[in-house]
This record gives C-alpha cells, structure tokens and sequence, in this order.
C-alpha cells in the first residue's frame, strides 16, 4: 500500500513539475500565431487526465503484486 | 498487498483466517460496511476540500499561467456557461475528496477482497 501510493504520488508530482508543463509549453509556443480561449473545464480535463494517469502508469509494478 | 490496517504479522494472520471461514452473506455483509465506510470518508474529504477548492484550483492553474506568461499570452482563463465555475469547485473538491482519504477507503474497500486475492494466488502459483 505504501509503495502504491508513494509511486502514484511520485507520478503525479513528475507530471505537475516536468512533465506538464513541458507539454504546454510545447503546444503554446505550437500555436503562437492563434490567440488562445482556454476554458476551465478543458483545462482541468487536461489535467487530470495528465496527473492522474501518469500517477496510475507509474504505480504500474505494485498493481503486478496482486496477481503474482 | 503486504501491509495492512490491522498492525502486526499475526493480527494479519488470524483476520484472513477469520475472513476465510466466513459464509458467502457475511462476506456480502462484509463488503455492504466496507463500501459504506468508504462512501463516508469520501464525502468527509469532499466537504473537508471544498473549503480549499479556490486554492487547489489554484495550485493547478498555475503551470498553464506560466506557459501562457511565457508567450507573452493573455494570462487568463475563461468559461463558457454560468454554472462551469460551480461545476468546476464541485468537481475538483469531489475528485480531491476521493484522493485525500484514499489509503484509508481503499484498503477498507480492498480488504474486503483479500481471501479472494489470497486463494487466486495460491491457486495460480507454481508449486515449490
């Protein structure tokens, strides 16, 4: 339990320090000549999806521990 | 999973023993509290997030602010429907309400299906 949690939160941390803000800083700078309309649920969507499913994929080997 | 709520080695041992000569209904009895005490810590933590909603959002906003800052972009976001706000705090404190208690409700919840994990992975292990 503890190893899953510590993984899911170091995933989670990786994707909102690095991971995250790399991306939009790629995608923004991408479309530098379009003025950008973000709307808070699209953003929060984004995100979640990104914390949350690096947080998920990086606990990956504790889940093997149920099956072995 | 190794670790437990209940402590000690041997406190594990004699609540799986326990949960294994359980019938069929109290195991169904069993998982009815689990599921209860999980829904109830759940809506504790979203009650408990919605105080800080304002500061989560917050918190998650700021590295599309600092990608947009860095583009010399407009630093602000936008909604498209009156009630998108609401939703959002409402959203965000129950997604925070589900992770902040997360230990606590998912190893009640996951307790519950310990004898099963235990007899799959006897069943399923190659023999020594």
């Amino acid at each position: 339990m503890i190893s899953t949690v510590g993984l899911f939160i170091a995933g989670g941390l990786f994707g909102f320090k690095i991971a995250f803000p790399a991306a939009l800083d790629f995608l923004i700078g991408y479309s530098a000549q379009f003025k950008p309309m973000i709307t808070i649920g699209e953003y929060t969507d984004l995100f979640l999806t990104i914390i949350i499913g690096l947080g998920a994929i990086l606990s990956c080997p504790s889940w093997s521990f149920f099956w072995r | 999973m190794p670790d437990t709520d209940s402590g000690t080695t041997t406190d594990t041992q004699s609540r799986e023993d326990l949960l294994r000569q359980m019938s069929f209904l109290e195991h169904l009895e069993e998982l009815r509290k689990r599921l209860i005490y999980s829904v109830l810590s759940v809506v504790v933590g979203f009650f408990a997030c919605y105080a800080f909603a304002e500061k989560i959002y917050g918190l998650m906003q700021a590295p599309i602010l600092t990608a947009l800052r860095n583009h010399h972009m407009s630093d602000s976001l936008v909604y498209l429907s009156p009630t998108e706000p609401f939703n959002l705090y409402i959203k965000i404190s129950f997604l925070a309400g589900v992770f902040l208690p997360a230990r606590s409700s998912s190893i009640k919840f996951g307790c519950s299906f310990r004898p099963a994990f235990t007899a799959m992975r006897s069943a399923t292990s190659f023999p020594s």
